[in-house]
C-alpha cells in the first residue's frame, strides 16, 4: 500500500501530474472574482471564505477524473482489479495520494489567496482549518465519481457534474464553518463537526462505491 | 393579498404544468410509436430473433433479446 | 452471465420481457384511463374549493406543486430500489425501469421547481429563494440531469446498467445528507420573515384537491413508466436485429 502511495504521489508531482495545474485554477479563480464583484474591501472580506471554498472545490472536481484515468490508459486499473487487496482499500490509498498531491497544495496556498480577498487572520485561519478537513470529503466522494465515468471518453466533465450535487453538503458546511469563525452569532464548532463527519462518512461511502462502480464497468 | 393579480400566477403553473405533461407524454408515446414501427419493419424482413429461430451459435451480446 | 433463475420467485415471471410487454399492453390503457379520471376530478376539485384566507388563490399552486415535488423524490426511490434490483438480484427489467425513470422523474422535478418559483413570486416577492425545498429540489434535479447524461454516454446497456445502478445508490444515500446540509444551511442564512408553505396546518378542505391530484400524477408516473419501459425493451429488439441483419449481411458478403 505504502508503494502505491509514493507511486501514485510521484506520478502526480510530474509533469503531466495535474497537480500544478490545480492550484493554478484555484488561483485563477480566486483571483477573477475581484474583477467581477468589485473592489469594495468590506465586500471581499465578507465573501473572502466562501469564495476560496468554491475555488478550491471546483479546482478539485477539475482534477478528480484524473484518479482512475492514467491507470486506465496505462493498464494499471486492470492490475489493481486482479490484486488480493480488496479494491476498497486500494482506491483509499488512491484518494489518499489524490489528496497529499492535488488537495493540500489548495490548503497551503489559502492563505496567500486570502490576501487577495482582504480577510483578516482569524478569517484565513478558519479556512484553511475547514478546507484542511474538508477537501477530503470532496476526494473521497469524487473517486466514486470517478469510478463511474472511468470508461467514458470524455468522462472529465460527467465527473464533474455527476459529483457536483454530492459535494454542496461540503460546501455548505465549509464554507458555513469558516464564515461563521468571523459572525459572532453563528458558532463555529458545529458545521466544523458536521464537516468532518462528512468526511468520514465519505471516507468509507466513497472508495466502497468507487471499488463497486470499477468492478462494474470491468465486467 | 391581490387575488386578481395572483391569478396570473396560478394561471401560469397550471399552464406550464400542463405544457410540461404534454411534452413528456407526447415524448414517450412517439417514441413508443417510433420503436413499434422500427420493429414492424424488421421484422418484416424476415429477421428472427434469437428466442424465434434458435439458432445456436448466437454471441452473449443478444441477450438483451431473449424474449 | 442473466441468470434468471436467481430472481426471486414472485419476480421470475416479470423478469421475461415478452410477459412483460404483454402485461403492459393490457395494463397501460385502464392505467392512462384511471390517470385520466383522477386528473379531471383533481383539476375540478383544485378550482372549486376555496381560496386560503392567508394565501389567496396561490394555494391552488400548490395542488401541482406538493405532488410534483413528492413524486420526484418518488420516482428516485423507484430508481434506487431498481438500482438495488440490478446490483443484487441482477434483475434483467430492473436496468430498464432505471434507466427510462430519470426523464420522468427530471420532468416532475422541473415542474416542481416552475411551480415553486411562481409560488414563491407572490409569497416572498421574488423569483427564487434558497429555502430548504426548493434548494433541495433543485439538487435533486441536478442530480437527474447528471444521471440522463451518464445514461446517453454509456452505449452498452449490459454494462451500463450496473455502473448507472452504482451512481443512483450514491444519490440516493446521499439524499438525506443533502437534505440536513440544506436545512442547517437554511436555519443559519434565515430570512427575517418566516413564511410556512401552505399555512399554518392543511385543512381537509386543501387535504382532499391535494390527496388526489397527489394519487393523479402518481397514476401518471407509472402510466408512462411502463410505456417508457416497454419502449425500451422494444427497443433493444430492434438494436439487437440489426445486429443480426448486419451480421447475416456481411456473412452473405463472405459466402
Amino acid at each position: 500500500m505504502t508503494a502505491l502511495l509514493l507511486r501514485d504521489l510521484r506520478l502526480s508531482i510530474r509533469a503531466g501530474g495535474g497537480a500544478l495545474i490545480g492550484v493554478l485554477f484555484f488561483m485563477a479563480v480566486v483571483a477573477v472574482i475581484p474583477f467581477g464583484v468589485g473592489p469594495d474591501l468590506n465586500l471581499l472580506s465578507r465573501i473572502g471564505p466562501p469564495i476560496l471554498w468554491i475555488g478550491a472545490l471546483l479546482a478539485s472536481l477539475l482534477g478528480l477524473d484524473r484518479l482512475f484515468q492514467a491507470d486506465r490508459e496505462d493498464g494499471s486499473l486492470d492490475l489493481m482489479l486482479m490484486q488480493e487487496t480488496p479494491l476498497v482499500l486500494t482506491v483509499f490509498v488512491k484518494c489518499l495520494a489524490h489528496w497529499l498531491s492535488h488537495s493540500l497544495p489548495l490548503v497551503i496556498a489559502s492563505p496567500l489567496l486570502a490576501l487577495f480577498m482582504n480577510m483578516d487572520a482569524l478569517s484565513v485561519g478558519a479556512t484553511a482549518l475547514t478546507l484542511l478537513v474538508g477537501t477530503p470529503a470532496i476526494t473521497f466522494i469524487g473517486a466514486a465519481g470517478a469510478a463511474v465515468a472511468v470508461s467514458l471518453p470524455r468522462g472529465g466533465l460527467l465527473v464533474s457534474i455527476l459529483v457536483l450535487p454530492l459535494t454542496i453538503p461540503v460546501l455548505i458546511f465549509g464554507a458555513g464553518a469558516a464564515y461563521a469563525a468571523t459572525q459572532d452569532p453563528s458558532p463555529f464548532l458545529p458545521p466544523f463537526l458536521y464537516l468532518i463527519a462528512l468526511t468520514l462518512i465519505f471516507a468509507v461511502i466513497g472508495p466502497l462505491a468507487a471499488a463497486l462502480a470499477l468492478r462494474a464497468s470491468s465486467d | 393579498m391581490e387575488l386578481a393579480h395572483n391569478e396570473g400566477y396560478v394561471l401560469a403553473s397550471y399552464a406550464l404544468t400542463l405544457i410540461a405533461m404534454i411534452i413528456i407524454i407526447g415524448w414517450v408515446l412517439l417514441d413508443s410509436r417510433g420503436r413499434q414501427r422500427e420493429l414492424k419493419r424488421l421484422e418484416e424482413t424476415g429477421i428472427r430473433r434469437r428466442s424465434a429461430s434458435r439458432t445456436a451459435g448466437e454471441t452473449s451480446t443478444e441477450k438483451t433479446v431473449d424474449a | 452471465m442473466t441468470d434468471t433463475s436467481l430472481a426471486i420467485r414472485s419476480f421470475s415471471d416479470l423478469a421475461n420481457p415478452a410477459k412483460f410487454i404483454a402485461l403492459a399492453g393490457k395494463l397501460i390503457p385502464w392505467m392512462a384511463g384511471v390517470t385520466a379520471l383522477l386528473f379531471a376530478v383533481g383539476l375540478w376539485l383544485s378550482f372549486t374549493t376555496d381560496g386560503d384566507y392567508q394565501q389567496g388563490e396561490t394555494v391552488r399552486i400548490m395542488y401541482i406543486h406538493v405532488p410534483a415535488a413528492w413524486l420526484s423524490m418518488m420516482c428516485y426511490t423507484i430508481m434506487a430500489a431498481s438500482a438495488v434490483g440490478t446490483l443484487v438480484w441482477r434483475h434483467p427489467l430492473a436496468d430498464v425501469s432505471a434507466r427510462v425513470a430519470a426523464p420522468l422523474g427530471a420532468a416532475f422535478t422541473f415542474v416542481a421547481l416552475v411551480t415553486g418559483s411562481l409560488w414563491g413570486k407572490p409569497m416572498w416577492g421574488t423569483w427564487w429563494v434558497w429555502d430548504a425545498r426548493l434548494t433541495s429540489v433543485f439538487i435533486l434535479f441536478l442530480m437527474y440531469l447528471g444521471l440522463i447524461a451518464f445514461n446517453r454516454a454509456m452505449d452498452d446497456p449490459s454494462r451500463a446498467a450496473r455502473v448507472s445502478a452504482v451512481m443512483i445508490l450514491i444519490g440516493f444515500v446521499n439524499i438525506p445528507i443533502i437534505k440536513f446540509s440544506v436545512d442547517w444551511f437554511n436555519t443559519l442564512h434565515q430570512p427575517a420573515s418566516v413564511v410556512r408553505m401552505g399555512g399554518p396546518a392543511v385543512d381537509s378542505e386543501f387535504l382532499r384537491p391535494l390527496l388526489i391530484m397527489a394519487l393523479a400524477f402518481t397514476m401518471l408516473f407509472f402510466t408512462l413508466h411502463m410505456m417508457a419501459m416497454r419502449t425500451e425493451i422494444w427497443r433493444r429488439r430492434v438494436a439487437a436485429m440489426r445486429r443480426i441483419a448486419a451480421r447475416s449481411a456481411a456473412r452473405g458478403q463472405e459466402g
